[in-house]
């Protein structure tokens, strides 16, 4: 039998994979992380778009129905004129004599209303995740609509 | 002193000395010294940056919050009042958003020929977002 003799010893050769394979490691880590951030900033700007686009029909849809009279459990606001803003599921419900238009909140998001004086508040928790594995981060938004009572601070 | 050697002995990086037929090395201990620094040093560099990335994200929400708070505000003025009634209204709003509340936020008011700045700062007293409005005392 024919013996094959190399140039290097078994253990340079187990310290060779053991080293790349240490480096491939770092390089998934740095790729995983990487792609991960990507995403998050991407999600998170996409979900400020949408805010924006809830806090101008939040402002409108109460500055042209007037006065609140009720807050259902932090859950509906409903308004004098029979109109009312509820959360239905993921969606943020406006209806009013106009019709009902309903805004898909962005990620996962719990949502509540209050009053204040002068003041119709509705505050976002925004829920998000870092990637599958990752910490959860929570970011609260507050954003306020003029009712018809009179400002005092 | 002439000493004859055979060329298939020498190895790379044995520094021209002879090497054992059965240790052949592919590399010098140097070279493998500074591809272990290079590594480490590609592997700080994508901390850093990793961390960079965090506290953009954190400015990213102050200022949001900053621009929210500023917005409130604007939002709650009456039609009629002074410098007096513009700070209390942003005081009052700044301490009740979440930003200002966790202390991350703080306001910073300067008047100046007949205008009012309201501004947020965030960290490192770096200015957030900022208004100026023309306003009477």
């Amino acid at each position: 039998m024919r013996t094959l003799r190399r140039n290097y010893s078994l253990v340079e050769l187990l310290l060779v994979i053991a080293l790349a394979l240490t480096f491939l490691n770092l390089a998934y880590a740095a790729y995983y992380h990487g792609l991960g951030s990507c995403t998050f900033f991407s999600k998170k700007s996409h979900d400020y778009q949408e805010i924006d686009v809830i806090r101008k029909a939040w402002r409108q849809f109460i500055g042209r129905n007037g006065a609140v009279t009720k807050v259902e459990s932090g859950v509906a606001l409903l308004f004098a004129n029979g109109a009312s803003v509820r959360r239905d599921r993921g969606d943020l419900v406006f209806a009013d004599v106009k019709g009902k238009r309903s805004f898909l909140l962005p990620g996962d998001q719990s949502v509540k209303f209050s009053l204040e004086p002068g003041v119709a508040a509705l505050e976002l928790n925004v829920r998000r995740r870092q990637s599958a594995a990752g910490a959860v981060s929570y970011e609260y938004l507050r954003i306020v609509a003029a009712t018809t009572t009179e400002v005092r601070p | 002193m002439i000493r004859e050697v055979n060329p298939k002995s020498l190895g790379r990086g044995s520094g021209g000395q002879l090497a054992p037929q059965s240790s052949f090395v592919p590399f010098t201990l140097i070279e493998l010294t500074f591809s272990l620094a290079l590594v480490g040093f590609l592997s700080v560099v994508f901390v850093v940056f990793v961390n960079s990335l965090r506290g953009l994200n954190e400015r990213l929400s102050d200022e949001y919050q900053a621009f929210l708070a500023l917005d409130n505000t604007l939002e709650r003025l009456p039609d009629k009042g002074g410098e007096v009634v513009i700070k209390a209204v942003f005081l009052d709003e700044l301490k009740r958003s979440p930003g200002g509340a966790a202390g991350r936020l703080r306001p910073s008011t300067v008047y100046a020929d007949g205008s009012l700045t309201l501004g947020v700062r965030g960290k490192k007293d770096k200015t957030l977002a900022e208004v100026t409005l023309r306003c009477g005392r």
